[in-house]
């Protein structure tokens, strides 16, 4: 059948005077940020000619198969009309339609070109019609590089000691849970977790340190003036290690030739989380590194640590 | 007589401080007192320009340092002296650059600091070098680092390759360099490489820390009881400056530049 007898038979329909026309769109619509958690994504199809209201007023007693690159997560696995998906992830096809990973909205853009094939129906359905549009529409959508947010993190002490370091016996080891508020399939994994310095000034926290000393100031993360190390979140949503700590030299001089026992520091720390390009802050913790004349603790998120040395 | 020598110095300080309203706007003055004076004024200017500047102890002797037991230890029977360098000051004043692309923009500036601190009459003297690592200062008589070394051509985890170093230093020299305060996370998940042809310990540090890809600068603090220990720090951290709140995005500093040895546990 021919265009212009569909739109002949779509005016027939809204002339009968059925309410609530539906504008049938081929297409895929997609909001200002349809992968924005809040957002839904709204497949419809459209008439791409000239928006007119089309075949049918609703889509009850209609069908029509969908066929695209992108589908949305959420919906009950067809593409039924005017289902509005309170979902943020995308399910990738291949270009031969099979079913790919899921995207994670973070790292890439949702693109897909949409091909659909609308069944519909007119005058009571005694009649099926089939509208092919004939060619490939096009949609790029730009997913929430935050989604999923963090609401904070458990920390665990895993061990003492980083084999790997030399000098580094008396180093705690921490892993982290990112609290993730979303289901178990909104995973955070890959994305970059970094620490970050509060401030560059001296707060004094390190009453180890003296004017003098040949070891520097340990105020700022990991290091004489920071170290903002990074870390790939892994699966499970955890991260680490993070290792805290003072160096056996350090321990064991400051004991030894400076009798400045007990002492430890203060390192106030903002973790964050990458969101596109950009790192954005989910949490705020002190972390507590010292030692007395027989063992040496650390605490990060109140979770503390001691073991004798 | 040590009033008088406040008043000069005193005095001083004000011409100085005089001096710097016709410097224009690029001029910065500062005045630093402390044990290790040169190191702290070191510590400003790398914290203006996010940059590399290596600094290094002379070897004190005797006339360099004082008795600090009682201001140091918290034991009142110490059983050993505790002497740490002299506390001494100095002004400085230096042009900072407008734009600083490469490690030698600021050697003029660094020059400026080792300068004011000859000239104030200090009993140590330093001289700077720059390479396209970085600047470094180090003493006028000599330093741990001035000792020449050959390693063959390795990569692997930084921490493994600054072990790797310190034994080769301690072999070729006999001097011993103790590990201070580092960053354990970017040794432990960065890699770097290590080569030497007969070059200074100072350069092939250097080449060493930059090829793990971030801006790592050291402090070689001597110590009369130690010896040597090395310090290194980050000059270009990632930071989050004011008032910080949840969603607030931060600077990353030069933390994208790190080389990772392999994304995960390590």
């Amino acid at each position: 059948m021919r265009p212009i007898l569909w739109r002949l038979m779509a005016a027939l329909v809204l002339v009968v005077g059925h309410s609530n026309v539906t504008q049938a769109q081929t297409g895929l619509y997609a909001g200002p940020n349809p992968f924005y958690r809040f957002d839904g994504i709204d497949i419809t199809a459209w008439n791409f000619t000239n928006n007119e209201p089309t075949w049918c007023e609703t889509w009850w007693g209609c069908y029509y198969t969908g066929y695209a690159f992108v589908d949305v997560g959420g919906s009950d696995g067809f593409y039924t009309w005017g289902e509005n998906y309170d979902s943020p992830w995308v399910d990738a096809y291949g270009w031969d339609g099979t079913p790919g990973q899921t995207m994670q909205p973070a790292t890439y853009w949702a693109h897909g070109y949409v091909h659909w094939t609308i069944w519909y129906c007119v005058l009571g359905c005694t009649e099926d019609y089939q509208y092919d549009d004939g060619g490939w529409q096009y949609t790029t959508v730009n997913p929430d590089p935050c989604f999923p947010f963090p609401e904070g993190e458990s920390t665990a002490l895993i061990q003492w000691g980083a084999q790997s370091i030399p000098g580094a016996f008396n180093l705690a080891g921490y892993w982290m849970s990112l609290q993730n508020p979303e289901p178990l399939s909104f995973s955070m994994a890959g994305r970059r977790i970094r620490e970050v310095n509060a401030a560059w000034a001296n707060p004094a926290y390190d009453t180890c340190w003296f004017d003098g000393s040949p070891f520097t100031q340990r105020y700022l993360l990991s290091g004489a003036d920071g170290n903002p190390s990074s870390w790939s979140v892994q699966s499970g949503d955890q991260w680490g290690n993070d290792w805290l700590g003072w160096s056996d030299n350090a321990i064991f001089h400051y004991r030894y030739a400076y009798y400045r026992a007990p002492c430890g520091t203060l390192v106030p720390q903002i973790m964050t989380i990458q969101c596109g390009a950009a790192d954005v802050v989910y949490s705020w913790t002190d972390l507590r590194l010292g030692f007395d004349w027989t063992s040496v603790w650390a605490e990060r998120q109140g979770v503390f640590g001691q073991h004798t040395y | 007589m040590q009033r008088s020598r406040f008043v000069a110095v005193g005095l001083a300080f004000l011409s100085v401080f005089t001096l710097s309203a016709e410097l224009g706007a690029q001029a910065r003055q500062e005045w630093v007192e402390s044990a290790r004076p040169v190191s702290d004024a070191v510590d400003l200017l790398v914290k203006e320009c996010r940059c590399v500047i290596s600094y290094e102890d002379p070897r004190w002797d005797k006339a360099d340092l004082e008795d600090a037991t009682d201001r140091v230890s918290t034991t009142k029977d110490a059983p050993l002296r505790i002497y740490v360098p002299k506390k001494t000051g100095f002004v400085f004043s230096y042009e900072r650059p407008e734009k600083v692309d490469r490690p030698e923009d600021m050697a003029a500036a660094v020059t400026s600091v080792v300068d004011w601190h000859r000239n104030a009459g200090h009993r140590s003297d330093f001289k700077v070098q720059s390479t396209s690592d970085g600047v470094y200062v180090f003493p006028m008589k000599g330093s741990a680092l001035d000792v020449r070394m050959s390693i063959a051509a390795q990569e692997g985890r930084t921490s493994d390759m600054l072990a790797l170093f310190l034994a080769d230093l301690k072999k070729v020299s006999g001097t011993g360099l103790t590990l201070g305060v580092v960053p354990w996370d970017h040794l432990s998940t960065t890699k770097a490489q290590i080569s030497a042809r007969n070059e200074p310990a100072r350069e092939v540090l250097a080449r060493l820390l930059s090829s793990a890809g971030r801006k790592v600068y050291w402090r070689l603090y001597y110590d009369y009881l130690l010896g040597y220990v090395l310090n290194l720090g980050m000059s270009d951290p990632p930071r989050c400056e004011g008032a910080v709140a949840v969603g607030t995005v931060c600077n990353s500093g030069d933390t994208d530049k790190a080389v990772l040895l392999q994304p995960g546990r390590q």
